[in-house]
């Protein structure tokens, strides 16, 4: 049986952050700042713990390791090792430096968007050759109208009299389904934070 | 220890020479074997002569020696010794030349030199230098032992005479003075079926040895061979038998349960006498036969052996009761009868006589035949079990070891042929038939078309990349102004148009690179917007490149609004801890981003943003980004720090349907969402700019995709036709 102190750390914790939450101007509000500062430190300490594992863990073994190939994972650690030092001596508002993103990653990120287009139109194209029933058909439809309604292209009948109140109508379908996938999310979160409150769920123990 | 004891191979002690058994450990002191031929019998066989009475002649072929009448000095039963070592002796001759035995004779013509040496020993009667005088007594001296024998109390065990432990001659000595001549066919295959050394036997030959044993030539086939089977190379008693074995049978030695297995002993052997080939081929002397038949008639006379001298009563068979020296004989050679091999060369020497059992011993006997002395039937055999090989050969009562058949079976085997029934045959024939009905063909496989996908791929692309780039180079390519305005962008422009000049607003930036193209569109009438309104302008991110692709498009917009002071951009920079930042963020803003981006103070005197401590102090929070959990996180973290400022949120055009709960439940002022918002944005704001000169683009590409999903969706219907599982619908 594992230890129960750290369950009960965590149900401490949880009640203080959460009693802070609701009386913000209490003697507990006092205590859960400084908490949740030590928490923002530790996440930026998680992130450097991930990028070394990343380099360290990950691509520096396949280095080590004659079977597998060198080339990519030479690159990475290049790149860090180069991003990482002009990062220390430019520092983050050197102008050379913000091209690393705007030059670089930006443009590449872009493309790989622009291929995504491409292959979803392709894709597109044959609907209903894989879905030939009555729901590829319904989406089939559905994904013509949208496009056509975030299109513009009914500005030209802004003349007729219902028809904004139709286009309207039509975009609350999306905004229903939308709602019913947040509400799930809302209790799935709400339901994940009385677990790890009450210690049946760890994710503290890894 | 006189000289016609001999030594019980198990225990090492003296034993009468009639005896079968020890008398201590109840060992064969001539331990057969019932598979060789010759196990048969034992060391008096060959003293017998007698063999089984046979309703068949006697076999013509081989000569029956003439019986010598015996000598008035020597005893009948020494007397029919010396007869028969002298016809065993040409009996042996005429054997040796017969075709059955040619083969064992070659291999053993050097132990033919000590069977002659055997035979070239002086008798008795003939070497007077003979310092043991026991086995020239006469009758009468034979049987005053026997009646002074008869005079002695019975014996228990602790008045057992001690044995003689004479342990000075070795085992080798005392085997090889057992030189009772056997028959010669046992002799020879026996010797043949063992190792021993010719030179060794002469040794052992060369042993000294009585005039009496040597008379008895006869019995040393099957009492020699029994010993050969031992190694003198290790204890015997570890050899042959267990110790714990020898209490039950010296304790009561006058039991007459003992008594009688012990009679029952010689029937164990599995082949009934009438086969036995000695029998058949032995020739029976009328008088033998005679003798035999009217042998249980004979009463036992207890005077005889009273008269026999004392010295010659064995001291150890007690159990043993006194009879004529024919009785002695016979009875001797019924109990081993059964012990004979078929293949045991036959006894030619009929001089003896039969023996009669005396009438209690007769009674004794299990399956006793009424009318006769034979061999009774071996039926309590069958309940003991007597060792035949190893080291306890000769041994009886031993513990029968469990078999190894009870663990050890023939290996199951199976079939290699399919095995079906008949419900299964007809089944396979019913599938057999459905399947020659079908003529099915993988079309995929067998009839695959030259694939031009990479033609189609292509064709859609230079369509795609036509529809956008066409129109931003042509430049007149009319696009469709928006005219039907979205509520949420008016409500946006609105918000914006309502601030108050100087209070700034917070723009957090957490949107990727992958999406800059269509965020940057999207956000640019809101900050041309924004800073025509010369509103102050704090920015930061959740995400690390946020900070700089914002700070990009701010350098965008400043260049269109070169009206704007720079100085009322405030860059705060990379908000780490994502939503626990978020949460830190609302609660106190100065300390959750103290300093910019450069690292100078961002809520000083000089800043833009000196006269905010706290959220609600913005006059407005933007949220840019494309994912629309960002703005989840915002909501839930900031919305109760917000107060009466508004929150206003761009959105990429694709989580547009995700942000849209949260305008209706009013927990967003308003959002922007793509680059049709974006452009009914600026046809409010009233100065067309970037966004329309786009539209053109985001509208031709946007009606080219509608048609290749139109194309390909008419020639699905037209070419393909649907299987049955896609006319259910799922």
């Amino acid at each position: 049986m594992r230890s129960p102190l750290i369950p009960i750390i965590s149900f401490i914790v949880c009640t203080i952050i959460l009693i802070g939450y609701f009386f913000p101007g209490t003697a507990i509000a006092a205590i859960r700042t400084p908490m949740l500062d030590w928490a923002v430190t530790l996440s930026g300490i998680a992130g450097l713990v991930a990028i070394a594992n990343l380099i360290f863990g990950v691509h520096w073994k396949r280095l080590r390791d004659p079977e597998k190939d060198h080339l990519f994972s030479g690159l990475v650690i290049f790149s860090f090792l180069l991003t990482l030092t002009a990062g220390i001596f430019l520092g983050p508002n050197s102008e050379t430096f913000k091209k690393v993103v705007t030059a670089i990653q930006t443009p590449i990120e872009s493309s790989l968007m622009a291929v995504l287009a491409i292959t979803l139109a392709y894709s597109s194209l044959r609907l209903l050759q894989r879905q030939h029933n009555w729901m590829g058909g319904f989406f089939f439809v559905s994904v013509i109208v949208f496009l056509l309604i975030n299109s513009g292209i009914f500005s030209l009948f802004a003349n007729i009299p219902a028809l904004q109140d139709l286009i309207a109508g039509i975009n609350k379908i999306p905004v229903a389904g939308a709602r019913g996938i947040l509400i799930g999310v809302a209790l799935g979160s709400l339901l994940t934070g009385i677990r790890i409150w009450i210690g049946s769920d760890r994710p503290y123990n890894g | 220890m006189t000289m016609s004891d001999i030594r019980c191979p198990i225990c090492n002690r003296s034993n009468n020479e009639n005896a079968d058994r020890c008398w201590y450990c109840q060992a064969e002191l001539h331990p057969t074997s019932s598979t060789g031929p010759q196990s048969g019998g034992d060391w008096l066989d060959g003293l017998r002569g007698e063999p089984e009475p046979s309703s068949e002649p006697a076999a013509s072929d081989t000569p029956t020696p003439a019986p010598e009448p015996p000598q008035d000095e020597v005893p009948d039963w020494l007397a029919r010794i010396r007869q028969r070592a002298r016809s065993e002796k040409g009996f042996t001759e005429e054997t040796s030349e017969s075709t059955e035995q040619a083969d064992s004779l070659d291999s053993l013509d050097s132990f033919k030199e000590f069977q002659k040496s055997l035979e070239n020993q002086p008798t008795p009667d003939q070497d007077s230098s003979n310092p043991e005088p026991a086995k020239d007594i006469s009758d009468e001296d034979w049987l005053t032992q026997l009646q002074s024998w008869q005079d002695q109390p019975t014996p228990s065990e602790p008045d057992l005479p001690e044995p003689v432990q004479d342990q000075s001659v070795p085992f080798k000595e005392v085997a090889a003075s057992q030189e009772a001549t056997p028959t010669e066919d046992d002799w020879l295959q026996k010797l043949s079926s063992e190792t021993v050394e010719p030179e060794q036997a002469r040794e052992n030959d060369s042993q000294p040895v009585t005039p009496e044993i040597s008379t008895e030539k006869e019995t040393e086939d099957n009492w020699l061979s029994s010993f050969k089977k031992l190694s003198t190379d290790t204890d015997i008693s570890e050899q042959v038998m267990p110790a714990q074995s020898e209490p039950d049978r010296t304790s009561k030695p006058f039991n007459t349960g003992k008594l009688r297995e012990w009679l029952e002993e010689p029937e164990k052997t599995d082949l009934p006498t009438s086969q036995a080939p000695t029998e058949e081929s032995a020739p029976l002397p009328e008088k033998t036969s005679s003798s035999l038949e009217n042998a249980s008639s004979v009463p036992f006379d207890k005077k005889k052996p009273s008269e026999k001298p004392a010295q010659e009563i064995p001291q150890e068979n007690n159990f043993a009761n006194p009879f004529d020296e024919k009785t002695d004989i016979d009875w001797i050679k019924d109990s081993s009868k059964t012990n004979e091999a078929p293949q045991e060369e036959p006894i030619k020497n009929d001089s003896l006589e039969p023996a009669a059992l005396p009438a209690w011993l007769q009674s004794m006997l299990p399956n006793k035949k009424s009318g006769s002395n034979q061999t009774p039937a071996s039926a309590s055999s069958t309940s003991k079990y007597s060792e035949e090989n190893g080291p306890l050969a000769g041994i009886e009562g031993i513990l029968q070891g469990e078999e190894l058949t009870q663990y050890y079976s023939k290996p199951q085997s199976y079939s290699g042929s399919l095995k079906i029934t008949d419900s299964q045959m007809e089944r396979s024939k019913i599938l057999k038939a459905i399947a020659d009905k079908e003529q099915w063909v993988d079309e995929g496989i067998q009839h695959k078309p030259r694939s031009f996908r990479w033609v189609l791929r292509l064709v859609v692309a230079v369509l795609l990349l036509g529809a956008v780039i066409i129109p931003m180079l042509l430049q007149n390519i009319p696009a469709i102004p928006p005219s039907l305005y979205p509520q949420s962008v008016i409500n946006t422009f609105d918000t914006v148009n309502g601030l108050e000049a100087g209070k700034p607003v917070l723009i957090a930036a957490d949107f990727d690179s992958s999406l800059y193209g269509e965020m940057n569109w999207s956000m640019q009438p809101l900050l041309s917007h924004l800073m025509s309104r010369n509103v102050p302008i704090a920015f930061l991110s959740t995400n690390s490149v946020g900070t700089t692709l914002m700070e990009k498009t701010l350098t965008q917009v400043v260049i269109d609004n070169p009206a704007y002071p720079t100085d009322q951009l405030v860059n705060l920079g990379y908000l780490p801890g994502g939503s626990i930042g978020m949460q830190n963020l609302a609660r106190s803003p100065r300390e959750a981003m103290p300093s910019t981006a450069s690292f100078s103070p961002a809520w000083g005197d000089a800043s833009p943003l000196n006269s905010v401590t706290k959220l609600s102090d913005f006059g407005a929070v933007i949220i840019v980004t494309e994912n629309p959990d960002t703005v989840r996180y915002w909501i839930e973290q900031a919305t109760n720090s917000l107060g009466n400022t508004p929150l206003l949120v761009v959105i990429s055009a694709q989580a547009a349907p995700l942000v849209a709960p949260y305008y209706d439940s009013g927990q967003i002022t308003g959002y922007l969402s793509g680059l049709y918002s974006a452009a009914s944005y600026e046809t409010l704001l009233g100065s067309p700019q970037t966004a329309n000169q786009t539209l053109a683009s985001y509208q031709a590409a946007l009606i080219v995709v509608i048609l290749i999903i139109l194309v390909g969706g008419i020639v699905s219907l037209i070419m393909v036709r649907p299987t049955a599982n896609q006319k259910k619908g799922m």
